[in-house]
C-alpha cells in the first residue's frame, strides 16, 4: 500500500477515513482494556491505526475531537473473538462484568 | 468512543471514528484514485483507479513485484502470498518477525522500524484526541507531545504516581 502512495498511484492524498464502531458492551479481550490508567482499549487498539495512518500519510499536525463513554459496564462474552488458546484460558478466569470505570 | 478530524502535516484531512466495534473501514482518497483499507494486519486493500478496473491486493502485489518491489526473506517465509487476511496465525507470525527484528537491532545489524520517537508520535495522536475533547478545542500534536496540553494525561499520571 505504501508503494502505491510512494509511487503516486492515487495522486496526492487529500482525505482519509478510519472508522471502527459497533454496538454492544462486551469485555474487549481483557478487563484491563477498560481502565484508562492502563491505556484503555481505544489507546490499546487504536494506536495500531494511528501508526498505520502515519505510515501511509505522514505525521499528524492537529486534531479536534470529542469522546464519550457510552456503555456503563462491560459483560463477559460466551467466547473469545479470536481462537488462540491463551485467550480461551483468560476467558475462564474473567469476571462476569467489569463495572463502570474510567476507560476514557 | 471517539470522533475526530485530524489535519495531517502534508495537508490531507482524516475523518476518525474510534470505538470498540466489529465494523471497520479505512479509506484514502487521492486526486487520481483511492485505496480501500489502511494496510493493517488481517485486512485487505483494494486499489481503485479513475477510469480503470479495481485492483485486488494480489494484483497490486503482482504489479509491485513487476516493478521490482520485493519482500525481505523472512516476510516471504511467514507470508508467502503477501496477504494476511484469513491467516489464523497472523499475530504469532508478526510477533516472531518483531522478535527477529529486535534481535537484529541488538546485534547492531539494523535499526528497528518502529523506534521510540515513532511510538511516541503514534501514542500522542491518541492522547491528542482525549486532550482535545477535554480542552474543548483543536490541539496541535506538538502541544501534546511536549505535555503543554496535559489535562487528560495528568489524571492518569497522578493515578499511576508518576505525575
Amino acid at each position: 500500500m505504501r508503494h502505491l502512495l510512494a509511487t503516486g498511484a492515487i495522486g496526492t492524498p487529500y482525505m482519509g477515513l478510519y472508522h471502527s464502531l459497533g454496538a454492544g458492551n462486551p469485555i474487549f479481550i481483557t478487563p484491563w482494556r477498560h481502565r484508562s490508567e492502563r491505556g484503555g482499549f481505544i489507546l490499546d487498539m487504536a494506536v495500531h491505526f494511528t501508526h498505520m495512518i502515519r505510515y501511509q500519510l505522514g505525521d499528524f499536525a492537529e486534531v479536534y475531537a470529542d469522546a464519550r463513554m457510552v456503555e456503563q459496564d462491560r459483560q463477559k462474552t460466551a467466547a473469545m473473538s479470536m481462537d488462540y488458546d491463551y485467550y480461551k484460558k483468560r476467558l475462564v478466569a474473567m469476571p462476569e462484568c467489569v463495572p463502570l470505570q474510567s476507560e476514557i | 468512543m471517539t470522533q475526530a478530524v485530524f489535519k495531517m502535516e502534508k495537508g490531507a484531512t482524516l475523518n476518525w471514528i474510534g470505538g470498540h466495534g466489529s465494523a471497520h473501514r479505512g479509506l484514502i482518497l487521492g486526486a487520481e484514485g483511492s485505496i480501500e483499507g489502511l494496510g493493517v494486519r488481517g485486512g485487505r486493500v483494494v486499489f481503485k483507479r479513475h477510469g480503470a478496473e479495481d485492483l485486488s491486493q494480489e494484483e497490486i502485489l503482482a504489479s509491485a513485484a513487476g516493478a521490482g518491489l520485493e519482500f525481505d526473506p523472512l516476510t516471504q517465509h511467514l507470508f508467502p502470498s503477501g496477504v494476511t487476511a484469513g491467516d489464523p496465525l497472523v499475530d504469532p507470525k508478526l510477533i516472531a518477525y518483531e522478535l527477529h527484528e529486535m534481535v537484529k537491532a541488538v546485534r547492531s545489524e539494523r535499526e528497528v522500524e518502529v523506534d521510540d520517537g515513532c511510538g511516541l508520535k503514534d501514542v500522542a495522536a491518541l492522547y491528542a484526541v482525549f486532550e482535545s475533547w477535554r480542552a474543548g478545542r483543536a490541539v496541535q500534536l506538538s502541544e501534546v507531545e511536549t505535555c503543554r496540553v496535559y489535562a487528560y494525561q495528568e489524571e492518569i499520571d497522578v493515578a499511576l504516581g508518576i505525575a
